[in-house]
């Protein structure tokens, strides 16, 4: 017998049992279908149990008294397992829908939801939508959010360390996810990026810092400095660079006419461009490659020429 | 029948569950229109359906699953167990969540709207702690509405696009197929008419664009993974300082895995040198080409360039 058909028979005694039930009766119901072996028909049954319950099956398990007293009892209650019924009418179900068709989050979990929230979706649905969103997560996003929800802390490592968050919320920004919350080791509120924690994340105790009231992710962000290594002060907020006419319009696009210090007879413009975050600004300026060229602050522009200098070999 | 080829058990199970209330809500289904809701084969759909008509309490008949397959053709009988989907699990529920309020942020998008409701009414039955707790920030730029527009049209457009490898602005005709925002930066993908090619160009990097007025029928083929369809693809190796890596976001990486003192070793793909060129030199000291061996002077030659406009000056 296939492992799925005794599993969907499980499941089927469980959800109809009037009681909770033992495994006894689970092996008589279901006779034919264990091993015949005690311990080799318990493995399997354990088995089953495990695929059942990975599947969010609520198995409802008891110590039983009287006549069973001591034995473990199993049940499975309609009202635990069955999907609610959120009352949507069809425009929110069609607007689910479309939301899904856009939003990719690069699992099939949504969609599985859609299945189970739209019983009444068939197949021909066009979700066709021209606009779309890659926002991959993965598994460690829902966990994290459930921390959120219970107020418990998880634990995780992130750059070989091993850490303690009390999670208050998540962003998503710029296609990352961000968990922000009360780091216990540190005593203080941290910033971790989800895709950079290494391997998975726990739930762990209940969490015991009181959670700021309101707490918007958004105010508080970005607010962890290793974001921002190596802090270099080159005495301006701002750096002044020339841009060949080539790439003037990509540079006008994101700073605006407004950035403009002096147009050049050439079609090359000098604009200012915030730098207090220095590696991102050499960063930005170098992918202009030799179209650009930062002219002041002095100790900024020996920066990049030192830069380069080390990059060609030449020191 | 063909051989199930290694579906997992809780994979067949969980579409078992949502198939059958599905079922039963319609009575009589095609297995071809009930394979493509649930992305399955046909020859594996009858096999799981035919598989759960063996099951039930008991294997008295009255006890079984009341389906059964004719030719393309399934129908359910009498309701016995599965009458409802299995409950949301948390990763469904995150998931259908952040869809949805993810897209309630999209541009054109009526806040006080039907996904608006949708997420209250949730929120009423599974608690309001189970849809909040996070955020989804998505910031379109101007005039991303309008090409969205556009592609909902199906319009054929004239866009002048900038190239960061070449600083060449050229004339493109591209046939819309989507707007797409991905990481920091939204693109939009079509069929670039001129080079009889599917192309992905960058949002900010089109520096003006006009509706031809035609438009266009051919079917929207699915996204591919990044450079899947590009002709000259290389792959390269660097070593890099670890805190060096953020510079990489953006970009899909085949793998990295640490080294010693701090360095990591990385592969991406790439597809012109060029590219690779303007990557060496944003990297600067703190990364060198591994291999292949051809390309590892890549990175000092073009810092001697851009050098040599600091020496004029």
């Amino acid at each position: 017998m296939h492992q799925l058909e005794r599993v969907t028979n499980l499941l089927t005694l469980l959800l109809s049992a009037r009681r909770h039930i033992t495994f006894e009766e689970i092996r008589h119901e279901l006779r034919g279908q264990y091993p015949d072996g005690k311990e080799a028909a318990r493995a399997a049954f354990e088995r089953d149990k495990a695929v059942l319950r990975d599947e969010g099956v609520p198995i409802d398990q008891v110590t039983l008294s009287g006549q069973q007293a001591g034995q473990t009892g199993y049940r499975v209650l309609r009202s635990a397992y069955e999907m609610e019924d959120f009352g949507l009418t069809p425009e929110e179900t069609a607007a689910l829908r479309v939301a899904v068709g856009t939003i990719r989050l690069g699992t099939n979990w949504a969609r599985e939801a859609l299945w189970k929230v739209d019983l009444a979706l068939g197949s021909n649905e066009s979700e066709s939508t021209s606009i779309a969103v890659e926002l991959p997560i993965d598994e460690r996003l829902p966990l994290i959010h459930r921390a959120i929800a219970e107020r418990r802390c998880v634990t995780f490592t992130y750059r070989s360390l091993q850490r303690q968050l009390e999670p208050w919320g998540m962003l998503a920004r710029d296609g990352w996810w961000y968990v922000i919350g009360h780091d216990l080791g540190h005593g203080e509120r941290r910033t971790y990026r989800v895709d950079r924690i290494d391997g998975s994340v726990k739930v762990a105790d209940p969490a015991t810092a009181p959670m700021p009231v309101d707490f918007d992710p958004r105010s508080v962000f970005p607010s962890d400095p290793k974001l921002l290594p190596d802090a270099i002060d080159v005495g301006a907020e701002d750096a002044l660079v020339r841009v060949d006419a080539s790439d003037a319009s990509v540079v006008l696009y994101q700073y605006g006419e407004e950035a403009v210090v002096k147009r050049h007879g050439d079609g090359s413009i000098d604009v200012r461009v915030p730098c207090s975050n220095v590696q991102a600004f050499v960063n930005w300026l170098l992918g202009f490659v030799e179209r650009a060229e930062v002219l002041e602050p002095e100790p900024l522009r020996q920066l990049v020429i030192d830069w380069l200098a080390e990059a060609s070999g030449a020191s | 029948m063909k051989r199930q080829a290694n579906r997992p058990i809780n994979v067949r199970l969980r579409r078992l569950l949502v198939m059958l209330p599905w079922l039963q809500e319609r009575g009589t289904v095609s297995t071809h229109e009930m394979a493509a809701h649930f992305g399955v084969t046909v020859d594996e759909l009858v096999a799981d359906l035919t598989l759960a008509s063996l099951c039930g309490v008991s294997q008295d008949p009255r006890d079984l699953i009341d389906l059964y397959v004719d030719g393309d053709e399934i129908h359910f009988g009498l309701p016995k167990y599965f009458d409802r989907p299995l409950r949301l699990t948390a990763p469904e529920a995150f998931s259908l969540v952040v869809s949805a309020a993810a897209a309630r942020s999209l541009p054109g998008s009526d806040p006080d709207g039907a996904l608006s409701s949708a997420i209250d009414k949730i929120a009423r039955v599974i608690g309001a702690e189970n849809v909040s707790g996070f955020d989804v920030e998505l910031e379109a730029p101007d005039g991303i509405d309008e090409l969205r527009d556009a592609a909902r049209r199906r319009a054929v457009i004239e866009m002048e696009y900038w190239s960061p490898e070449t600083a060449i602005t050229s004339a493109r005709t591209v046939s819309l197929f989507e707007v797409f925002v991905e990481g920091a930066h939204w693109y939009v993908r079509g069929f670039d008419l001129g080079r009889d090619a599917e192309r992905t160009f960058r949002f900010d990097r089109i520096e003006s664009w006009t509706d031809s007025g035609r438009a266009d029928s051919r079917p929207i083929s699915p996204r591919r993974a990044w450079f899947e369809d590009a002709d000259d693809v290389q792959d390269v190796s660097l070593l890099i300082d670890a805190g060096w890596l953020w510079v990489l976001d953006q970009y899909p990486l085949i793998e990295s895995a640490p080294i010693d003192d701090g360095q990591m070793r990385v592969r991406l793909v790439v597809t012109s040198e060029r590219w690779l060129e303007r990557l060496m030199v944003r990297l600067g000291p703190h990364a060198a080409i591994e291999s292949p061996q051809h390309l590892r002077g890549l990175g000092a030659d073009a810092a001697r360039r851009v050098l040599a406009r600091y020496e004029r000056t």
